[in-house]
């Protein structure tokens, strides 16, 4: 998978919220997200999304122009910001639903993925009694259970505990060795530095430097 | 990717799940106690001693009002039909915020999953008319209920009493119903709900562009145009079941204003449709 943007400016309500950003992103490679809160971080990995329409420049996946020829990645799994699900319902039956829609994955599939994020699939406590971590692991299981191309993970480890730190860790290096180009910020530095292999960082919604594992560029 | 998966659990979290539908029995029962006392009133000053029908219950709590700004005569006051207002301001209350709620939460699992996002809007769109039916059919099953408590009639209409119940108007020329036939059975039945349904597409296509408290305001305002006037686009006249000109000479054209109603539903699909293609998904705390 190839990711390009090209000169992407995003404006909301006169407020430029991503600021000409040109970018090439590609497979088995982890890409993290630095800034302070409000520099662009989240809207950029929206634009990528396809949550998010540029106001100038494109962003094409592997050659089709995000918006035009795509309206989302077609393999992307997402956590973006704080995780949501049906409350009345379970971890496992709440994937089951995601699953669904693409019919890609299995049961057992999902209860691997629930397993790998350090949950129980056979919880039958519904979502909305989860602790905000729960949730947060949920919300990484949901991201990761199809195997898709692209992962792109928000703040992944907001909420967790140190293990739930290093299961994140651990899932983001699988997912990367297993070939997906994975997108990630974190209010953390040295978490983002430990999981990242280039480093982009992120000032009024421009790209200020871009720092790759073992020196700054 | 199945759209009718997202529609079945759109249908499951949005009506079977909604809590707020507990409350249409209860709207329904005010209805019919006030209709009732209305209806034995009535048949009460014409000695008329046949059991009340369903169709007579229905024309009473659907009845409406005369457009007050065609009032002829300042010293006569309309009334203001409160209970038919509640009716349909409660209909779009039931499911105001949930396709924007959805949106911004768990919906963007979906969404992203779904691939195409004018098959994600046209989803919502037979969600939309799906809750919309749910809850006309819960307040007629609510209604029937109470019919058979009472010991109503259900499938005996009598023409003189609906004549009687739809004669009161101090703005149009009474023609009345010389006999009961099905298209008018019918039309008594769904109009109202032509109108809930429109109403509630206005409702989700006005939430893409502002807030969902604000675009319930504006199904408020049109509710309120349709007390107010009698113009063709006045279209929320057509859920007053005998303004209309099977009853009366010059009022409220339900032909028209069902083919109004087609075809704002149909501006609101493909508009929504539009729009969605380029539509910002992100809270509302980012949009400010």
């Amino acid at each position: 998978m190839e990711i390009i943007l090209n000169n992407v400016t995003k404006i909301i309500k006169r407020n430029t919220v991503v600021d000409k950003v040109t970018l090439t992103l590609h497979s088995g490679t982890v890409y993290g997200l630095c800034g302070y809160n409000g520099c662009g971080k989240t809207m950029l990995m929206r634009l990528i999304a396809g949550l998010i329409i540029p106001t100038s420049g494109e962003i094409l996946i592997d050659g089709k122009k995000l918006g035009k020829q795509l309206d989302f990645p077609e393999s992307m799994g997402i956590l973006i910001e704080n995780p949501s699900f049906l409350g009345g319902i379970s971890g496992f039956e709440n994937l089951r639903m995601l699953g669904s829609i693409r019919s890609k994955v299995t049961d057992d599939i999902i209860r691997n993925s629930i397993v790998r994020v350090g949950l129980n699939p056979d919880d039958k406590k519904k979502y909305r009694k989860y602790s905000l971590g729960m949730k947060q692991r949920l919300g990484v299981a949901a991201a990761i259970m199809e195997a898709p191309d692209l992962i792109i993970l928000d703040e992944p480890t907001n909420a967790l505990d140190s293990d739930g730190v290093k299961i994140v860790q651990n899932i983001i290096t699988q997912e990367k060795t297993r070939g997906a180009l994975v997108i990630v910020t974190c209010h953390d530095k040295s978490i983002l530095e430990d999981v990242s292999d280039v480093i982009y960082n992120i000032e009024h919604g421009k790209i200020t430097s871009k720092q790759e594992a073992g020196g700054l560029s | 990717m199945n759209v009718s998966k997202i529609i079945a659990c759109d249908i499951k979290e949005g009506v079977i799940k909604n809590k707020r539908y507990i409350v249409v029995p209860v709207l329904c029962l005010f209805q019919c106690l006030y209709a009732q006392l209305n209806i034995n009133m009535y048949k009460e000053y014409h000695e008329i001693y046949r059991k009340t029908s369903l169709l007579e219950l229905l024309v009473e709590i659907f009845h409406g009002c005369d457009p007050i700004g065609e009032n002829p005569n300042p010293d006569i006051k309309i009334i203001i039909p409160y209970l038919w207002f509640a009716i349909f301001s409660f209909a779009v209350f039931l499911t105001f915020d949930y396709m924007h709620n959805d949106l911004t939460q768990f919906g963007i699992q979906i969404l992203t999953r779904t691939k195409k996002r004018h098959a994600w809007w046209l989803s919502k769109c037979i969600w939309c008319y799906v809750s919309s039916l749910w809850f006309y059919m819960l307040f007629i099953v609510s209604t029937l209920v109470f019919c058979f408590i009472n010991g109503y009639a259900v499938n005996y209409n009598s023409v003189e009493t609906i004549n009687i119940l739809a004669d009161r108007s101090v703005v149009y020329e009474f023609v009345g119903l010389s006999e009961m036939n099905i298209l008018i059975a019918l039309s008594i039945v769904l109009l109202p709900l032509i109108v809930i349904c429109t109403l509630n597409m206005i409702q989700m296509l006005l939430c893409l562009f502002v807030k969902p408290m604000y675009s319930y305001l504006i199904i408020i305002g049109l509710i309120v145009v349709g007390m107010i006037s009698d113009s063709p686009f006045a279209f929320t006249r057509l859920g007053m079941v005998t303004f209309n000109t099977t009853y009366f000479k010059t009022a409220y054209h339900e032909i028209t204003g069902t083919w109004i109603c087609l075809a704002i539903n149909i501006i609101c699909i493909i508009i929504g449709m539009l729009y969605f293609k380029r539509y910002d998904i992100i809270p509302d705390k980012d949009k400010e």
